[in-house]
């Protein structure tokens, strides 16, 4: 085999066949690219671009497991992902943008300088302190770019870096780009839905058609010049031509139609404004299904096994409590599902069709309600020219028949449709304070075991008199040092459970003694209060950086374990948004423990979907900075572990409160 | 050239084993501190101060470690996804403080030994059941009868014994298993051996 020069790439009779795919999603592709070219890689939803850039960034496994046949030779790659949400794997702009360094085995001393330049290189002037979530859409992507940077690539692979943000972010993004390539001659390859913007760029054009098969490559102005009918065919956004013509729906007519657009730059908060508009709507309130939703994650409307079921279960509802005939609203349903060109796939599952149907479904889904109000928060984002089409039709329909349009985009052309535009200003967000004195992780575990092996010597009432009474010292102590819980209230569970167990050692004991329950509840209080209250302190990141630095566990596991905690507050809002579409749904509204139970098992099934597939993206994007190469066994640290005055005070302290029992019994 | 695309030894964990683990254990998290604020309140009621009834809970805690192994099925999956489940419920408040991970290790350790006496090979409902009722014997006879319940007399020991192991076949492995197949069906799985079962299967 031939070693390529860095910054190269070979590709020879290249084919991915996933096994849960029965047709190949890449066929036999061959092409090189040379250290320095610049490349677009272009092609209908579907065609395996995306595909192809993880096969060349090397973690295809990360995606689905499948059969490869041909070869990939590549030196140096750096894959930037299309959400920078996916991406995160820490809680600071330097943790982040330092990961592929300590992937690397990089010395410490040398971490911060290097991290810097990454900062400015991308023109991101944050401190290094800084939270990694508290940034824009487009600052966290280029931050996610500096991290990409930060291993010093020469194959800058691109997967639609733009794709979600803002006009004016996604210009700062490709003039990052740029000025990274004129700077260092690295090679670039770049996917983008709407690339036009990319041309000037580029020097050379790669196009997939449907089936995953290479059917062009040159100069663009030669390609795209001379095949635009059929680029035009495979519904790829060229420049220069003209919006897609609309189809004409019939949705029937109605007066009191409008669309309101809600615009303004990525993370400027246009979804927040949606859903608050949406629970002040008094259709909302006052009937049910009043109001129709399509969430930006069009796979969390999924309800049911069957295409039709998740499109009609609300329709149905509606229908039954408007004692409208359930044949005449299911004809309905299924009328707006083929015009929005998804009624062969009634039957299938909706987790089987593809993401750009998943989105027309979810659209579906809303209008089928026949509701007043709908509200859509990007309804067009990475549709082709046809599946365009078809979305602003299904749009336009809704109006004439008298519906009330909310949607948030940024998608120019469904823009200019509006009636009335409302541009949303971004909201300054109060940093959190994260200076509050804090107890790291060893500590906060470490102490409630000391005082747990304590407890078993708490055998008389005396010793747990003591025993309870040095806890309340100890409390106090820590107060005056600046400890301080978050909430009251998250003792509460704690106090129940230790009332459970004291009452229930009292009377189911032999002798039915309540002085041995009183001392069965001090006892278990002595450690499981304390316990509580220090766990509200758990920083991930701190605990991972002492799990494996000091206490040596296992670098990968440990990574993985701080960067799933990292994603809890997302995995909460997701839980939260599941229920606001069920809600405004009128599913599980029911208040018996059956339905409710019913319910809880919907919201935790659909929850792991999005969970585990967002897994998938997640272990792409570390994998793409080294975490599953072998140098990982000499990996380092871009910070010592967090030890300060506070955690020495809990030790020791957890000591002396555990050592009461053994003097006082 | 061919080759395949999947994992080599249960050994060595791919990246996606990793993460699609600790993700689906602080999801479970969530899930379960969704659970307190919906169900949980009725079944406290219903077995307040009652313990050996309230063993029929326990298989929820154990179906986390039967859920990562169906779906990792490699040494250490459910000790894992256990270990970080319980410092979720940390992280969100819970009633019992750090020793949810003492019991983690506990309920983690059924499922571990089970799925390591028949190499990693098997799954399904009957493996999940087994798993799940080793599991639940360590929890309550290993940890919460000498931490919490020294007490009682051996009679309601025994009842919580079995209480608890009737709750980890059903709940942790009838449910976990049901949950997995589940999501395989949606695809969500595919890089796992268990979404390529499901594909078979059909």
């Amino acid at each position: 085999m031939t070693k390529i020069a860095r910054g190269g790439v070979q590709v020879k009779s290249l084919t991915w066949t996933p096994f849960a795919s029965p047709e190949p999603l890449l066929r036999n592709l061959s092409f090189e690219i040379e250290p320095g070219e610049r490349v677009l890689l272009i092609g209908p939803s579907g065609s395996g671009k995306s595909t192809l850039l993880r096969a060349l960034a090397g973690v295809l496994n990360d995606t689905e497991s499948g059969e490869l046949i041909g070869s990939v030779e590549i030196e140096g790659a750096g894959l930037l992902l299309q959400d920078p949400n996916d991406s995160l794997v820490s809680d600071s702009v330097f943790r982040e943008v330092a990961f592929g360094l300590e992937n690397v085995g990089m010395d410490q001393a040398h971490m911060a300088n290097i991290v810097t330049r990454g900062l400015e290189a991308v023109n991101l002037s944050k401190p290094l302190a800084h939270p990694s979530t508290d940034l824009s859409g487009g600052e966290m992507q280029r931050m996610a770019f500096a991290g990409v940077l930060a291993t010093n690539p020469d194959v800058l692979l691109l997967d639609e870096p733009t794709s979600m943000l803002d006009a004016i972010s996604a210009a700062a993004v490709r003039e990052t780009v740029a000025q990274q390539i004129e700077q260092t001659g690295s090679t670039l390859v770049v996917v983008e839905h709407e690339f036009t913007d990319w041309l000037p760029l580029v020097k050379r054009v790669l196009v997939l058609n449907g089936r995953g098969e290479l059917i062009f490559d040159g100069e663009p102005r030669n390609i795209l010049g001379e095949n635009t009918d059929e680029l035009k065919n495979l519904g790829l956004w060229l420049p220069g031509l003209e919006t897609p013509d609309v189809p004409k729906f019939d949705l029937g007519v109605g007066s009191g139609g409008s669309i309101t657009v809600l615009t303004g730059a990525s993370g400027a908060g246009k979804t927040t404004e949606l859903k608050r508009r949406m629970r002040a709507d008094q259709n909302n309130k006052t009937i049910l299904a009043g109001v129709g939703y399509l969430p930006q994650q069009a796979e969390l409307t999924i309800l049911g096994n069957t295409v039709f079921e998740t499109a009609h279960k609300t329709a149905a509802l509606a229908a039954r409590g408007l004692g409208i005939q359930a044949s005449h609203a299911e004809s309905n349903t299924h009328k707006i599902l083929n015009e929005l060109g998804i009624g062969p796939l009634v039957d299938r599952s909706p987790y089987e069709i593809s993401g750009g149907e998943q989105r027309r479904l979810a659209l579906a889904t809303a209008l089928a309600n026949g509701a007043l109000s709908v509200y859509l928060d990007e309804p067009t984002i990475g549709q082709d020219r046809g599946s365009w089409s078809l979305i602003v039709g299904a749009i336009l329909a809704a109006r004439t028949s008298g519906t009330k349009l909310t949607i948030a985009t940024h998608d120019p052309r469904l823009i200019s449709l509006a009636d009335e535009v409302i541009e949303i200003k971004a909201q300054i967000i109060e940093p959190v304070d994260a200076k509050s004195a804090n107890v790291s992780g060893i500590a906060i575990l470490a102490a409630p075991i000391l005082l747990l092996l304590g407890s078993m010597r708490i055998t008389s009432l005396s010793s747990g008199l003591f025993s309870s009474a040095a806890l309340a010292l100890a409390a106090l102590m820590l107060f005056a040092a600046g400890f301080r819980l978050k909430s009251r209230k998250t003792l509460l569970p704690g106090l129940i459970a230790v009332l459970s167990v004291g009452i229930s050692n009292w009377y189911l004991s032999e002798q039915q003694n309540p002085l041995t329950g009183l001392v069965a509840g001090l006892r278990v209080a002595s450690f499981v209060l304390p316990g509580i209250a220090l766990a509200t302190q758990l920083r991930p990141i701190q605990l991972g950086d002492q799990l494996a630095q000091w206490l040596r566990l296992p670098a990968r596991p440990v990574i993985a374990a701080v960067a799933a905690m990292q994603r809890l507050q997302n995995l909460i809002a997701t839980w939260d948004e599941l229920r606001f579409i069920h809600r405004i749904r009128g599913i599980g509204l029911s208040k018996g423990p059956i339905a409710k139970l019913n319910e809880w098992s919907r919201l935790v099934f659909g929850l792991l979907v999005q969970a585990i597939r967002s897994a998938g993206t997640t272990a792409v994007a570390m994998d793409a900075r080294g975490f599953s190469r072998a140098e990982m066994k000499n990996r380092t640290w871009a910070a010592k572990p967090a030890w300060g005055r506070l955690d020495w005070l809990v030790i020791s302290l957890a000591l002396a409160v555990a050592a009461v029992p053994f003097f006082s019994s | 050239m061919s080759n395949t695309v999947s994992a080599k030894s249960v050994f060595a964990w791919r990246g996606i084993d990793l993460i699609t683990a600790a993700v689906l254990a602080v999801a479970l998290g969530v899930a379960f501190w969704g659970f307190d604020a919906f169900v949980y309140p009725l079944i406290q009621v219903a077995t307040a101060g009652f313990p050996p009834l309230g063993g029929l809970a326990t298989g929820v805690w154990i179906l986390p470690a039967v859920a990562g192994m169906l779906i990792i099925r490699r040494p250490g999956a459910a000790i894992f996804v256990e270990l970080i489940a319980a410092n979720v419920e940390l992280t969100l408040g819970n009633s019992w403080g750090v020793t949810v991970l003492i019991s983690a290790l506990l309920q983690a350790a059924g499922v571990e030994i089970i799925f390591a006496l028949f190499g990693y090979r098997r799954s399904g409902f009957a493996m999940a059941a087994l798993a799940g009722a080793l599991s639940a014997i360590f929890e309550i006879v290993g940890f919460e009868l000498s931490a919490y319940y020294t007490d009682f007399s051996p009679i309601w020991k025994l009842l919580l014994v079995l209480c608890s192991m009737v709750s980890g076949v059903f709940v942790a492995g009838g449910l976990g298993s049901l949950l997995v197949r589940g999501l395989a069906r949606t695809g969500a799985l595919n890089a796992f051996a268990v979404g390529r079962e499901s594909r078979n299967k059909e």
